[in-house]
Order: C-alpha cells, then structure tokens, then sequence
C-alpha cells in the first residue's frame, strides 16, 4: 500500500478542481482552491517521511537518530500561512463582487437586482448601465445560461 | 466543517512527523480560515438581507406586543 | 456549452489527468523510503553548524532564508491587498457596532463564554510569545506564533467585547507591528551586508545548542515574522469583521 499518500494527493488534487470547475459560489470556489492547496502539502510531507522515523529536532534525542526530512517539512510550514492569507483575499474580492454585481455566480447569471451596478444613480432606470461591456448586457438581456442564485432573498409571507 | 478537515489534515501532518507544519495547518486551518469564510458569507448575507428592504425584515420579526398573527400566510386554496 | 456538457467534459479530463499523475507519482520512492541527500546531510551537520537544534527553523530561517523573506512578503501583500480590497467605499458609512443590527436580535453572549473568553487570554498571548521565542529550540517559529497571537484577538471577540475591542486596540499600534516585522527581516539581512558578509548572514555569536539565546540571528529574524504574522492577520480579522458588524450602506435617496 505505499501508493496511498500519491492516490490521496491525486484524489484531493482532482476533487478539488472539480469543485471549482463546477462552482456556482465565488466563496465555494475559494474553498476549493485552498482543498486543492493543501494536496500539495500532503504530497510534500509524504516525499520526505521515513519509516521508524523521529521529527527532525534534536532537543531531547541525539544527533545521528533517524529523522524525517527537514527541508520540505520548511517548505509546507512557510506554505500554509501564506496561502490562508491569499484565501482571505480572495474572499474580499467575492465580498466586493457581490457588493457591486449582486451576484456570487462566477458564470454571470443576474442576482435577484439584475445586473446592475447598484451604487450607480441609474440603479433604479430600466437601461443597463453603459459602463458594463456589450456582451454582459446582452447576456443580460438574453436571460444568460443557467439561471441559478447564491440564496434568493426572504419570501415575504 | 472546513474546521474539522483542517483538524484531520493537521492530525495527518502530525502522523507523518512534522510537528512545525501540523502547528500550523492547526492554527490556520481550523480557526483563521473557516473564521473568515463565515465572515465573508456573513457578509453577502447581510448585502442581500438589506437590499431585500429594511421592511420586510421588520416584518420577519415580530414585535414585543404583536397580536396574532396577519391573516395573509397559508390561506386554504392558496396556492404554494 | 450547457452545464452538463461541460461537467462530462472535465471528469473525462480529469479521470486522464489523475491516471498521468497516478503514473507519474508511482515513480517515486516508495513511501517510507526517503533516499534523498540533503536531508541526511541537514540532520547531521545543522546542530553543530548553526547551533540550532530545530532543523526546520534552522533551513526555514537560515540555510533558506531568502525563500522565506520572499514568502513574508507575499503575506505582506496580500493583507495590504485586503485592506485596500474593504475599505470603505463612497457610498458605505461607518455606524457604532453597539447600535441594535437591523432585522437580527442575536442573543447576548452568555456569561460562561464571556468569563472563559477573558481568562484564557492571558494564557494564549503567553504561548503565542513562548513559541515565537523557542522556535529555533522546539516546534514553532514566527509563523505558528503569529497566528496563535492574532488567535488571542480572536478569542476578544468571540467574548463579544468587539466594541470594547474596536476602541481600546490601537489599529496604528497593529500597522507599524506589521511593517516592523516586514522591515526588520530586511535590515538583519543588510545588516549581514554591511558586515562584510553575504546578505542575511549569520554573524551574532552562536551560542551553545539548547540555550534560548543561540543560534546568531535566528531568534531575531523569528521574532520580526512572528510580529509581521501577528499583525497581519489581526488586520484582517478588524478588516472582516468592520465589514460585517460596521459599514452600512447609505441609504439611496429614491
């Protein structure tokens, strides 16, 4: 069974990207992109490890015990931090997308506003917004691919 | 849940002897990250609760002396 | 392409890819079997050589620290990017936190999480420095004990003093952390510059393996990117949660 740590790797890598392929959440695919990072930290760790081995730190154990490999141990350490501060900047890019677009849809199917830039003083007129590029406002108009929502707003009763 | 996996990840790193990097899959896995996650849906919550119009929502909660309920909710032969 | 399409497209895709990768990763050494050199040579030679008896620290900071100089400043800029990213806007305002949320009466915060909140805080702040410090001795370093640190803000306000928070911590005490810890990893490399050495060399006296006080510069370096971390990540938790619990929209004039 010494494939398992790679078939995990791969597993972890391939559903990953299937979440963010077919993603209709901005914060869903956020998610998935840090599942897909942290394949390359299992896949790191399990290169380096040795049977019947130690951590590789030599406070209480003498120099010369068997250890595991320190140098990429280092290089997943530095890896986890930064790339959870990545995942929150792309989590104020979805934020601010939502904010402008109403959407959290990355295919671009209109929220429940339509795709308007709602601080714009036009938000409330029937025209598009002219500073959206053509093909938007035409998807818009056209009714766009599948018509799903983040989360519709409360129904009044 | 995206807590829990973090655990089990850091767990994971733990098991294959690199107690620096299961401190921090541990730490950031399990508190920083899931902790901004739900900020950020909490976020987009409040954008669309607050853009469905400050009236409904004070509708949605019912004052300290409200008296029954409005009629105008499951009607018989309403339809769903 | 409708949805469905292109779903069977990726798994079709994706069964090819992972049977490559699958193919491809078989051709390691089997898993246990570690034969790489630089390991064994890292094992031996770093205790004696730099006097630090945390290996990973010792290549993190040491034999690799320009990798990590550049990791701290994608950190860097990634929380500036944030900060730039949910600053207010023209057309939001800032309202005092302590006002009732419209259309959400959360239930007050019970006692016990209160108490526990506030007592463990001392303790979690005194780890997060305890592991900064001995990040060259044991498992640690600057990264862990940063986020431990920002984890101790964290703890305020699940408590929920985030109000009491807001007012007392002093957002331009976190900014100049932050870039305290930025800058100091660069000036102990130039330092080593103006010493005559190479840049980020190590040339404090090293001391013996086991005391706190070894391993030349490497206490120092950990201590800049344990504040850098800390601070960072308290900046973004002030800047999410002033997202969610302060900037309201103005109200659009119909």
């Amino acid at each position: 069974m010494s494939l398992l740590p790679y078939a995990v790797t791969v597993w972890l890598f391939v559903i990953g990207l299937y979440g963010i392929a077919t993603s209709r959440n901005l914060i869903h695919m956020v998610t998935c992109l840090s599942v897909v990072q942290s394949s390359t930290y299992v896949l790191l760790l399990s290169v380096g490890f040795r049977r019947n081995a130690t951590a590789p730190i030599f406070l209480d154990v003498p120099v010369g015990t068997r250890a595991v490999d320190p140098v990429v141990s280092a290089l997943a350490l530095t890896d986890v931090v930064v790339g959870a501060t990545v995942a929150a900047l792309l989590l104020a890019l979805a934020v601010q997308v939502h904010k402008r677009l109403v959407t959290l849809d990355p295919g671009g199917a209109p929220g429940p506003a339509g795709l308007t830039c709602v601080s714009c003083p036009r938000s409330r007129s029937p025209s598009p917004c002219s500073s959206l590029p053509p093909w938007w406002a035409a998807a818009r108009s056209s009714g766009g691919g599948q018509p799903t929502r983040s989360r519709s707003p409360p129904q009044p009763p | 849940m995206a807590s829990f996996y973090g655990l089990i990840l850091g767990l994971a790193f733990l098991v294959l002897q690199s107690p620096d990097v299961a401190l921090s899959q541990i730490t950031v896995g399990t508190v920083a990250l899931p902790l901004m996650i739900l900020l950020a849906l909490a976020k987009v919550r409040r954008e669309e609760a607050g853009r469905a119009g400050p009236d409904r929502l004070k509708r949605a909660r019912p004052g300290p002396d409200a008296g029954p309920e409005p009629a105008d909710a499951d009607q018989p032969g309403e339809p769903p | 392409m409708s949805p469905g399409t292109r779903r069977w497209v990726f798994l079709v895709a994706a069964a090819g890819f992972a049977a490559l990768m699958l193919w491809g990763l078989s051709g390691l050494p089997p898993f246990g079997e570690y034969r790489g050199p630089y390991g064994d040579v890292l094992n031996a030679v770093a205790v004696g050589e730099r006097r630090a008896t945390n290996v990973v620290a010792a290549v993190t900071f040491d034999y690799r620290g320009v990798d990590t100089m550049g990791e701290e400043f994608i950190l860097f800029a990634a929380v500036i990017g944030t900060a730039i990213l949910l600053r207010a806007q023209r057309d939001e305002e800032e309202q005092d936190p302590s006002e009732t949320v419209e259309g959400r009466s959360a239930p007050p915060t019970s006692s016990a999480v209160r108490v526990l909140g506030l007592a463990l805080l001392g303790p979690i702040v005194l780890f997060g420095i305890y592991v900064v410090a001995h990040g060259h001795l044991s498992p640690g370093g600057g990264f862990q004990g940063g986020v431990v640190l920002a984890t101790g803000a964290l703890l305020v306000f699940l408590s929920g003093e985030y109000v009491t928070l807001r007012r007392v911590e002093p957002a331009d005490l976190i900014d100049a952390a932050e870039s305290a810890g930025a800058a100091g990893y660069v000036v102990i490399g130039l330092a080593g510059l103006l010493a005559g050495g190479a840049f980020l060399d190590n040339l404090l006296p090293l001391g013996e393996p086991g005391a706190l006080v070894s391993a030349g510069t490497m206490p120092l370096i950990n201590l800049a990117v344990g504040l850098e971390v800390a601070g960072g990540f308290v900046l973004l938790l002030t800047e999410f949660l002033e997202q969610t619990l302060v900037l309201r929209r103005r109200t659009v004039a119909a």
